[in-house]
């Protein structure tokens, strides 16, 4: 990226923040050939979790986490506030879409081999993800308070209780006592609202720096037909394939 | 690194056709993408921020009470009207009983009184007594005439006249309760 110098705000700008080189390493870069739409699930569980965040930041406005309101402010989202009905419906099916995009973007890099050197690190963070946004289903579930919301938590807390020593242990932590009670709404919806966010913003970051880092993988098939050009054209020099290094 | 697009001699263009041909397509391509960025955000930054607004947009409560058609209340004779109040506060609904009595007289539509149900003593409910044409109050024997003034017992001030409306042939009023036991008509 060629530094511009000159007058105006922009130059301005990215004299001082580089913005030009930041926008470039992330939209410009390069990216192998042969990618297809199963290499945009990545960025669509992104598009989906920012719809989330969004979404979500604006319902707490109004949703209460008190086992006494808990289901009326939410029939007051539905009944009474401007478009309520909607946001509240974007969280709902963005929380499904989450886990399906998800669960589609991991098939797709294992079934292409991109969790391959050198991109280890970048599954890993992905593995951690992919827990981090099931908690996050998990604990949205309880937060409508209805019988279907507080029945699966009390089932998928038993679950925990199974756990060898430790389970009742679990159990009541998760719980906060020893069954699904007034306690236990406040603790879902801080652990929704506060500790699950911070991690996903922290371990997205961390994603992303790596995908970006590291590039995109070439998928099975163009890499081979990569070789085989680099094999053809071996006496005339390294071809551009080979100087880029490992990929894929 | 594009191969396709290098071997198609789009990427570093010498022939003004070519550089035109890969202006195009980017910025086509970069056009749907910001159109389709901008109308997500347009779309939904709308309905977030009216999502956010809507309380500031609430019409204040109103307490006006429908009491049902004039013609129902008879000039000399009192009627009782009951109804449930119900007070909204965000997702917070209090609902009370309340009840006001109807008081007509033969000066055309205008000539309504509408007392609130309580006692103005210690807001026990009165009711009207034909045999002595008089609102009597069972608890401690306050007594008033039909327009409402004290004539025994120790209410200490008339009955509450309530504000009230007649359009389209129906009679409404503000319901509202006024402080117990004083001189003086004070909001409670």
């Amino acid at each position: 990226m060629k530094e511009e110098r000159g007058r105006g705000f922009r130059n301005w700008l990215d004299q001082r923040l580089g913005y030009r080189a930041a926008w470039a390493a992330v939209f410009e870069r390069s990216i192998p050939e042969g990618l297809n739409w199963a290499y945009t699930l990545g960025s669509a569980t992104l598009f989906v979790f920012i719809l989330q965040a969004l979404t979500g930041i604006f319902l707490a406005l109004y949703y209460t986490p008190n086992p006494d309101n808990a289901w009326q402010s939410i029939q007051f989202i539905e009944n009474h506030v401007a478009f309520g009905p909607m946001i509240r419906s974007l969280h709902h099916w963005g929380a499904s879409a989450m886990v399906v995009l998800v669960f589609l973007h991991m098939l797709r890099v294992y079934f292409m081999g991109s969790f391959k050197y050198p991109r280890e690190l970048t599954w890993i963070v992905g593995v951690i993800l992919l827990f981090l946004v099931l908690a996050m289903g998990f604990t949205g579930y309880l937060l409508p308070w209805d019988e279907k919301a507080y029945w699966a938590t009390t089932v998928g807390t038993n679950m925990v209780g199974a756990v060898p020593f430790v389970g009742s242990f679990l159990e009541g932590l998760l719980r906060g006592g020893p069954s699904v009670g007034v306690l236990t709404l406040p603790r879902f919806y801080a652990v929704h609202m506060l500790f699950l966010p911070a991690l996903l913003v922290l371990f997205i970051t961390l994603h992303l720096v790596l995908v970006i880092r590291l590039g995109i993988s070439t998928p099975p098939k163009a890499a081979r037909q990569e070789r085989l050009m680099y094999e053809n054209r071996a006496p005339v020099g390294r071809s551009a394939a080979a100087q880029r290094g490992v990929r894929g | 690194m594009a191969p396709r697009e290098e071997s198609a001699g789009l990427r570093h263009g010498d022939g003004g056709q070519q550089d035109e041909a890969r202006l195009s397509r980017r910025s086509l391509l970069s056009w749907m993408i910001g159109g389709s960025a901008g109308l997500i955000a347009v779309v939904l930054g709308t309905q977030l921020i009216g999502f956010a607004a809507s309380p500031a947009f609430e019409a204040p409560s109103s307490d006006w009470v429908d009491l049902g058609p004039l013609d129902a209340f008879q000039p000399g004779v009192p009627k009782n009207v009951q109804f449930v109040i119900t007070h909204r506060d965000g997702w917070k609904e209090e609902s009370k009983a309340a009840s006001v009595w109807v008081v007509r007289g033969n000066q055309g539509t205008n000539d309504v009184k509408v007392f609130n149900g309580h006692c103005t003593h210690l807001g026990c409910i009165y009711s009207w007594q034909a045999a002595t044409r008089t609102f009597d109050c069972p608890c401690h024997g306050g007594e008033y005439t039909i327009d409402g003034r004290v004539i025994a017992g120790p209410p200490p001030r008339p009955l509450d006249a309530l504000e009230f409306k007649v359009s389209g042939g129906r009679l409404s009023c503000l319901y509202q309760d006024f402080k117990l036991g004083v001189s003086q008509k004070v909001p409670a």
